[in-house]
């Protein structure tokens, strides 16, 4: 079974979610530490999901109902 | 505030609930499949709409908000996490689109029975489903008995709330099922969004500014920017609550029954899109929220109470908390109604004709419409009593049930699976839950939610391991939509 890449992107970006803000941000007391870094990780999350969903093909699930699949 | 504006607000707000529902009662057909799924036509919008407002509740304002003012910017980690967790719509929407059309199945879990040949999985699945939602769908009344009591002082008692919430949210389901619900979901996400952004310019206003907001935040409460910040988001407890959160999507029927339901693939993408970014600024929002409430109203014991006390005690004018509180009250709404009809297709079609061999559509969808009503009542008699913390009730609900999601994954990717796996994973699952999450056990600071999924993990596998396979070996679920997976370029 091929492991879609943008799954391991997104497998990616929740490690470092975890890891970054305690890790590396865990003195930095201003709003560019672990606020920021999550707000990135989310914006970089809904692109990434965009991108994927955009690729898909909604004429071709149309022709699968009208064939009755 | 003063309470008949209030009630002046509601007034409104409800008529126009019932304009929407009257409409959507002209459009319903008979039988199961289109009061549950709305015989699986709806748009791309509507779709985003109502899921988006089904899946982000009452707790976001109040709960994520309170958990802010308590724990800090945590708050919005454990949260994008979650954002990140709808990414599994991606892997799993298309999947059952393709099978619930291919078989008509209309719940979740009657999907689940079928992929493993086993009604009692079903019907096992469904009653937990009922048992661990109630008390969530409880804290979303709860929330509201909280915020109006809250923001006037008392003068509109808690229970009123409870009433208001459950009232509406009964109509609104029984009204015309799914068609009712998301089309009244659809006009409330754009009431939830609004209001909450206005009210959250308007607090920053009153508290300077942006940049002054933004500089007494690191100058007064800089620890709550940091992680661990002030002692709660310890790392356990982080990933206690981000664990069950990003499996949402899956974990709970009420959001993906949704996947049953769109018109086709387009619109499953619209409403994805939608959901997506209708979550990420109402998150913004919400943890800014709770940041002014640290600001603005320190010091409070109780942190559920930081919405309401933002709204009562800082200034906030009534032309943007009254609409604020209906938005609140909206978004409760939205997720208790999705709540009581999953339950309610999920009890009638996959636990009543176990009790009754022979029963037929329209006999389950009357079962089902007595459950709507009992659902929703016992929601709003679990609220009544008042248990605490908003925020960490929710949580122990979706920790629950991840007991579904190694049997949901299996479906779909594990042909070994077997109905004995799935069985025991989700007993054995639901044991593991009340004894670690409910039952205070621990394990070397591990949270319960962690101990919970590895457990339902290995007892799957385990078990499924041990029996034998189904006959077809998931034939049906993995190599017959193949083929309509790769013509719809989906990964």
């Amino acid at each position: 079974m091929r492991i879609p890449p943008w799954t391991i992107v997104i497998a990616l970006l929740i490690v470092a979610g975890h890891a970054v803000p305690y890790l590396l941000l865990s003195e930095n007391e201003t709003w560019s530490g672990a606020f920021l870094f999550w707000v990135v990780l989310g914006a970089v999350t809904w692109v990434t999901l965009v991108a994927v969903v955009m690729r898909w093909d909604a004429e071709a699930s149309r022709r699968l109902k009208e064939e009755g699949r | 505030m003063s309470p008949l504006l209030i009630w002046i607000a509601i007034a409104f707000y409800a008529l126009a609930g019932f304009a929407v529902v009257a409409v959507a009662r002209r459009q319903l057909a008979t039988g199961a499949e289109d009061f549950y799924l709305a015989s699986r036509t709806l748009g791309g919008l509507v779709s985003a709409a109502s899921y988006a407002a089904t899946t982000y509740s009452a707790f976001m304002m109040l709960g994520l908000a309170g958990l802010t003012y308590r724990g800090g910017v945590g708050a919005l980690g454990f949260e994008l996490v979650y954002f990140a967790g709808l990414s599994l719509m991606l892997v799993f929407g298309p999947r059952l689109w393709l099978v619930g059309r291919r078989y008509r199945f209309i719940t979740p879990s009657e999907m689940l029975g079928a992929r493993y040949d086993s009604p009692a999985l079903a019907a096992v699945t469904a009653l937990l489903s009922c048992v661990f939602l109630v008390p969530y769908s409880s804290v979303q009344l709860l929330g509201i008995g909280l915020l109006f009591s809250g923001t006037t002082g008392g003068a509109i008692p808690f229970e009123a709330g409870i009433v208001v919430g459950a009232g509406l949210a009964a109509i609104w389901t029984l009204g015309a099922g799914l068609r009712s619900v998301a089309w009244t979901d659809a006009l409330q996400a754009v009431i939830i969004l609004v209001t909450a952004l206005a009210a959250l310019v308007h607090i920053v206003d009153f508290l300077g500014g942006w940049g002054t907001f933004l500089a007494r935040v690191e100058e007064e409460h800089g620890a709550w920017l940091a992680q661990p910040g002030p002692g709660f988001f310890s790392f356990a407890t982080f990933v206690g609550l981000t664990l069950p959160w990003f499996f949402f999507a899956i974990s709970n029927p009420q959001v993906s029954q949704r996947l049953f339901t769109t018109d086709d693939l387009g619109a499953m993408r619209t409403m994805i899109i939608g959901a997506i970014s209708f979550g990420f600024l109402f998150t913004l929002i919400s943890i800014l929220w709770g940041f002014a409430a640290l600001v603005a109203v320190p010091d409070l014991e109780n942190p559920d109470l930081a919405t309401p006390s933002l709204i009562a005690g800082a200034g906030v004018p009534t032309i943007v908390a009254v609409p604020l509180v209906i938005g609140i009250l909206a978004a409760a709404i939205t997720t208790v109604d999705s709540i009581a009809l999953t339950l309610a297709s999920m009890i009638g079609r996959d636990v009543y004709p176990r009790a009754e061999p022979g029963s037929n559509d329209r006999r389950e969808l009357i079962v089902g419409k007595i459950v709507i009503v009992l659902v929703i009542a016992a929601a709003a008699l679990f609220a009544s009593m008042r248990l605490d913390l908003i925020s960490l009730l929710s949580v122990a609900s979706s920790a629950a049930l991840l007991v579904i999601v190694p049997a949901f994954v299996g479906a779909f990717f594990w042909r070994r699976g077997t109905a004995a796996g799935a069985l025991t994973s989700v007993l054995g699952g639901t044991a593991t839950v009340i004894m670690f999450q409910f039952g205070g056990l621990g394990v070397s600071g591990l949270p319960a939610p962690v101990i919970t999924f590895v457990v339902t993990i290995v007892l799957f596998v385990g078990a499924s391991l041990a029996t034998r396979p189904p006959a077809d070996r998931g034939a049906g679920f993995i190599d017959a939509i193949r083929e309509d997976l790769s013509r719809m370029r989906v990964d």
